[in-house]
């Protein structure tokens, strides 16, 4: 067995999650900063968990109902964010219909199959390496802001193309789901607290 | 450029607790000084820990300032004009956003308002606020808020996003009008990568240590 590095847990010290000042666990305000001092977030997992739930039943309408319906001289026009991912495939702007299926539906699904795994790993239910579950939290926190691409677009699109009767965009209902989707699994990866993995990995060693 | 040949890394309160633990494994360590440019890693997991860039506090306030610039050049400047069928028309960004809002996507209009321009703006003013005096060691009231606030921002901030994704909509506009780009197009990816250079200057720990300092020294009536 490797040798075992002290930890803050053992030693009764918490760090503040916004300085990085360490403290005893029973101070409630970090000395220098003033933000609330904990040995470990409070609930991480139940809210984590719950924030993803929230996420996967708002990821339903976000898919399903349309994001925009473009109207060109009276033709109206609506598109789900799949519809618009093919059309550009459809056109040949291959990079383009990747971007937007990368950020819209891979790294939104991918984040919250992501999360949902290292609960389950900070539960107990799974084993993984540290050091995965270090990476896997890491990409998580860094990739996450990018599914706001789509909604981005959309409100780019209706609010700089106001042609009179000839062009017109107006935002879908699936537009506001998807937004409230990314904020929620953004959230979701703030709430969780990393160094419950690695407690669960220092108990098994210690078995 | 000045190079020291012992290291002393950032100023910090003398006698102050060094210990930090590594936020993603908790292991308990010393937070040593290191030389300019270089980075510290946990002895545990190897995540990164903390930095020290060399010029933090010159690099985070001349990026903020480029930024703040290209702030108001992409609000106020057209950000795209719009021909099709003998129609055109130019917008800028607070035009948009007022669009949005009046034909049903308050929320997104709100969402941008926040996410691209609200909260860089919030980021960019609060982070002159704290490291411009800190230049000469020392903090104007209200500092610890204040710098909570450049934290919080940094995460929310999506700056880079509503780039990419204007230029996924331009690239959508093509085929159906005639598009200029406008100067505020190229003022908000300015801003993009100012915000991000500013951003990288920012060392979470060497800034609270610096303020920290700061603060001691203007409470204890020591020149900076």
């Amino acid at each position: 067995m490797k040798e075992e590095h002290p930890t803050g847990l053992a030693a009764g010290l918490a760090s503040c999650h916004t300085c990085g000042r360490v403290d005893s666990a029973e101070v409630h305000r970090c000395r220098r900063c003033g933000s609330a001092l904990h040995l470990r977030k409070k609930d991480s997992i139940q809210r984590c968990v719950s924030l993803l739930i929230a996420a996967l039943i708002v990821y339903v309408p976000a898919t399903l109902m349309p994001i925009m319906t473009v109207s060109q001289l009276g033709a109206k026009e609506s598109k789900t964010i799949l519809q618009g991912v093919a059309v550009f495939w459809n056109d040949g702007v291959y990079s383009v219909a990747i971007i937007i299926f990368v950020a819209s539906v891979l790294i939104p699904g991918l984040k919250v199959v992501a999360l949902g795994l290292l609960c389950l790993v900070a539960g107990g239910h799974i084993s993984l390496s540290g050091f995965a579950a270090n990476r896997i939290y890491f990409l998580t926190e860094l990739v996450g802001r990018w599914s706001m691409l789509d909604v981005f677009v959309v409100a780019i699109l209706v609010g700089l193309v106001q042609l009179g009767g000839v062009l017109v965009v107006n935002p879908g209902s699936g537009a506001l789901a998807f937004g409230a989707m990314v904020i929620l699994t953004m959230l979701a990866a703030h709430a969780f607290e990393p160094k419950l993995i690695w407690d669960r990995i220092r108990a098994e060693e210690r078995k | 450029m000045r190079k020291r040949a012992d290291v002393v890394g950032w100023p910090r309160v003398e006698g102050a607790d060094e210990r930090i633990s590594c936020p993603y494994c908790d292991c308990l360590q010393v937070k040593e000084p290191i030389a300019e440019g270089a980075s510290a890693r946990c002895v545990n997991c190897g995540e990164a820990l903390y930095q020290n860039g060399s010029n933090s506090l010159e690099g985070a306030i001349s990026f903020s300032l480029a930024a703040l610039i290209f702030l108001f050049l992409g609000l106020f400047f057209p950000f795209l004009s719009i021909s099709e069928l003998g129609l055109s028309n130019s917008i800028n960004l607070i035009g948009a956003m007022g669009n949005l809002w009046t034909d049903g996507g308050e929320a997104m209009a709100v969402s941008i308002g926040l996410f691209a321009i609200f909260l860089p703006f919030w980021l960019i003013c609060s982070l002159l606020y704290v490291s411009v005096p800190l230049l000469s060691g020392r903090a104007l009231p209200g500092v610890i808020s204040v710098f909570r606030g450049v934290l919080f921002c940094k995460t929310w901030i999506m700056v880079e996003v509503f780039f990419v994704g204007s230029i996924v909509s331009l690239i959508k506009l093509v085929d159906l009008a005639e598009i200029g780009l406008g100067p505020a197009f190229w003022s908000v990816g300015a801003l993009m990568v100012c915000l991000v250079a500013a951003i990288r200057h920012v060392e979470r720990y060497e800034f609270w240590d610096r303020i920290e300092k700061a603060l001691t020294d203007q409470k204890e009536g020591r020149k900076p």
